[in-house]
């Protein structure tokens, strides 16, 4: 552990304005992936570009099979959408030290393509609460039905559910119940409300964090970010903290 | 079974394929993912005397080809490589070359005197190259008489094989490398990485923390091979480790057929990381088809056609 597996693609559909599902045949990452981990995953033919893995968050891992969730942002986005059924693809994981364990209610806050690792907590943990924002309905991701629970929804514009931003549904939840633990992922401005309103309530609060990433396993420190306690590797020290361990005002993405 | 063994002056390596400074830590972390004891070595991540924060992130951008660092030299320090590496390394059943850089003659001195003497140590790779530091790194790597200088020092303090990681940022590789190895040092390794940068046309800033960076990865190739080549025609007789822009096991072997007796992967893992094992593979495979006896007798077999 972790594996490098060139995988078989076993589906490939659209579930939203440029945003893809990809399941891949990938039996002992999946063996071993727990919420919030990730993979580095590579491209269908070997070449110079683009050069480095792309790090993407699993979305559920089961019968053998690892599922992403995947908004086309840029060229190796872009690369990997074109996959087929049956084309193969080189991927290393399970990484990241993933989401510990929910010790009473979970309220997941999803922000964006944020999406993935928190709908695979979804599926894994029993007592959740799916938050889920974006900017409008055609970006909604249509939610598979073992997901084991209703999301609610916010978008920008009001096109589904509530209008405005999902940390508003999370300073509602949190007002009807603070007695539970927050995992959120999204955007940085998503995460820094996020963690704000936590404090406010003082319910737990852990955020998964993105970075750029060349190894993706703490060995070349290229993905650190400062935190209170010093630089931390977001591959492998991460990419889950503890929302109070980031200085929110000088972190940036 | 064809014979991959390579002699760097006294080391013996059991093939010619070493993991670089600065991608593999002190080879923990891949440990998890394959066999490294199947490596020929491992140059460990640079070790300063007082352990290193590191740049100001962003420290990694993806370039055409390849991507810049600005790591920065973030280490621990000897003390905490004393306590944690010392211990892996002892375990570690290919050759372990420990990377060193100081600010000073002096800290440089003083790192090989704490360093060399370890046991698991079977040599030292000395970084006069590092472009991602104000003092010490590059600066020490780009002018003759100061490198000169520190490896008479060091010499004096071990017997041990003391390589010499060179910078492409020079005028003359040639006249670097010829400082080095009259003042004692027994290898060169060619080469660290290019200074680059890269900019964000929407912000208007360097996609760097630290403005500027090391250039790695396929592009860096050509300048890498023109390197090896130049100083082994001019130093036939010192042992060269190639470096730059190897991914595939044919970039090793025109390192080596450009004069490099050994190689060293660096940013090439993480493109593939399982690629220090697929070239080892791929050399024997070369070897029986190209009709090398051993993999050491492609050193340097570059054939130059007549001007006819």
């Amino acid at each position: 552990m972790p594996f490098e597996r060139i995988s078989n693609v076993t589906a490939k559909d659209f579930i939203a304005e440029g945003t893809f599902r990809l399941v891949l045949e990938a039996p002992d990452i999946g063996e071993k992936a727990v919420p919030g981990q990730f993979v580095m995953m590579g491209f269908p033919t070997p070449s110079a570009d683009p050069f480095l893995r792309r790090p993407f968050s699993i979305a559920n891992a089961e019968w053998g099979r690892l599922e992403f969730l995947i908004r086309v942002v840029g060229w190796g986005t872009a690369i990997i959408a074109g996959l087929s059924s049956n084309d193969k693809i080189p991927i290393f994981g399970p990484l990241g030290n993933g989401f510990p364990e929910p010790k009473q209610k979970a309220v997941l806050v999803a922000g964006g393509i944020g999406l993935p690792p928190l709908l695979f907590a979804a599926r894994r943990w029993r007592d959740v609460k799916l938050l889920y924002g974006e900017k409008s309905i055609d970006a909604i991701c249509k939610l598979p039905e073992d997901t084991g629970c209703v999301p609610e929804i916010a978008t920008d514009d009001g096109s589904s559910g509530e209008k405005g931003f999902v940390t508003e549904l999370l300073k509602k939840e949190l007002k009807g119940n603070f007695k539970c633990d927050v995992y959120a992922c999204g955007p940085f401005p998503m995460l820094r409300e996020t963690a704000k309103i936590c404090s406010e309530f003082n319910t737990m609060c852990f955020v998964s964090l993105e970075s750029r990433m060349a190894c993706g396993l703490g060995a070349c420190q290229g993905c650190a970010i400062r935190t209170k306690k010093g630089f931390k590797k977001v591959c492998s020290d991460g990419p889950v903290f503890d929302a109070t361990e980031i200085d929110w005002e000088v972190f940036r993405d | 079974m064809i014979d991959l063994s390579v002699n760097i002056g006294s080391l013996r390596l059991k093939n010619p394929v070493l993991m670089a400074s600065g991608c593999f830590g002190w080879g923990s972390e891949y440990s998890k993912v394959f066999d490294i004891d199947a490596l020929g070595g491992i140059v460990t991540k640079t070790i300063t005397l007082k352990p290193r924060e590191g740049n100001k992130p962003p420290r990694i951008w993806e370039t055409p080809g390849g991507m810049l660092n600005s790591i920065g030299l973030a280490n621990p320090g000897v003390e905490t490589f004393i306590n944690e590496a010392i211990p892996f390394l002892e375990k570690v059943r290919c050759a372990r070359v420990v990377s060193i850089a100081g600010e000073t003659v002096s800290e440089f001195e003083r790192l090989l005197s704490i360093i060399a003497p370890l046991e698991p140590v079977d040599a030292i790779e000395i970084n006069i190259s590092c472009p991602n530091v104000e003092k010490g790194g590059m600066s020490f790597g780009t002018d003759p008489a100061v490198v000169s200088r520190l490896f008479a020092s060091l010499r004096v303090i071990t017997k041990k094989p003391l390589w010499a990681k060179l910078t492409p940022n020079v005028t003359d590789i040639v006249e670097i490398a010829k400082s080095a190895v009259e003042a004692g040092a027994d290898a060169l390794v060619a080469i660290n990485t290019l200074i680059g940068m890269d900019i964000d046309i929407m912000n208007f800033t360097p996609r760097l923390g630290n403005i500027t960076g090391g250039l790695s990865g396929p592009a860096i190739k050509p300048v890498a091979l023109a390197k090896v080549y130049a100083l082994h025609k001019a130093l036939p007789n010192v042992p060269i480790i190639g470096s730059g822009g190897i991914v595939s096991p044919g970039d090793a072997i025109s390192h080596m057929l450009a004069g490099a007796t050994a190689i060293q992967v660096g940013s090439g893992i993480f493109a593939n990381p399982l690629l220090p094992l697929e070239i080892i593979e791929n050399l024997e495979l070369y070897c029986l088809n190209m009709d090398f006896p051993r993999a050491a007798y492609i050193t340097g077999y570059l054939i130059i056609p007549g001007n006819k």
